[in-house]
């Protein structure tokens, strides 16, 4: 894990990405019980190359494999952890990237989506396993409610919420 | 096994260990959970290689 977040800082520094963030269960472990997961996944800011508009995850992963990752498929493994580089494709992804949270990994600073941004994707992904996530976080009490409420109304995610066991348990909080 | 024990004892000792099982994951350092995250990995993998196995 270090050297897949080493490497995502390294991308930082030398400006091949804006910015990045964790997300997904590798976040989720961060604030709730760990559960299983087969990637880390990295949701980035870039800008397009001179003279497109199009963006081009070339240049991320050519970065990369010169930082010793492996390209496996959509992955760049770093050790045991493969990565996926998912672009910030819309505004809920960008301003979950552009309000993540600063922490450390050991020694190694990285940043990972809030818990409400989390949920708010989750619910968006639509999965079972994501509606399972935000249960777990209502669960664990490790969600602001009127904060996810409010990106539920403003990313008009209402109707995804009656997926979530234990959504309607917590209209007091 | 034959004990002495209710159904009800049973039944609260399960729960208390389950309750600590969860308080435990729940103080994990975020570094004690990919670790943990990684033995499920590892665990997952020869489970699937042991199916394999079997289904060839």
């Amino acid at each position: 894990m270090k050297e897949a977040l080493n490497a995502l800082n390294s991308l930082k520094q030398t400006g091949v990405i804006e910015d990045y963030a964790i997300g997904g269960a590798i976040a989720a472990s961060f604030y709730i019980e760990a559960v299983n997961t087969e990637d880390v996944d990295a949701f980035v800011f870039m800008s397009p190359g001179e003279g497109t508009l199009l963006l081009s995850l070339t240049s991320i992963y050519d970065a990369l494999k010169q930082l010793g990752g492996i390209v496996e498929e959509e992955y760049v493994r770093f050790g045991e952890w493969p990565v996926q580089i998912l672009p910030a494709y819309e505004p809920l992804v960008e301003e979950a990237v552009k309000n993540a949270a600063s922490v450390m990994y050991g020694d190694i600073a990285t940043r990972i989506f809030t818990p409400e941004f989390l949920c708010a994707i989750a619910l968006d992904t639509g999965r079972l396993k994501d509606y399972y996530r935000v249960a777990s976080f209502i669960e664990q009490q490790q969600v602001n409610m009127g904060k996810l409420r409010e990106m539920v109304r403003q990313y008009g995610l209402e109707e995804r919420t009656k997926n979530v066991l234990n959504w309607s348990r917590n209209e007091d909080r | 096994m034959k004990t002495d024990k209710t159904n009800q004892e049973r039944l609260d000792f399960v729960l208390k260990a389950k309750a600590g099982y969860r308080s435990d994951a729940r103080s994990m350092s975020w570094e004690e959970k990919i670790a943990s995250i990684e033995r499920m990995r590892k665990a997952s993998k020869i489970a699937r290689a042991g199916n394999v196995r079997k289904s060839a």
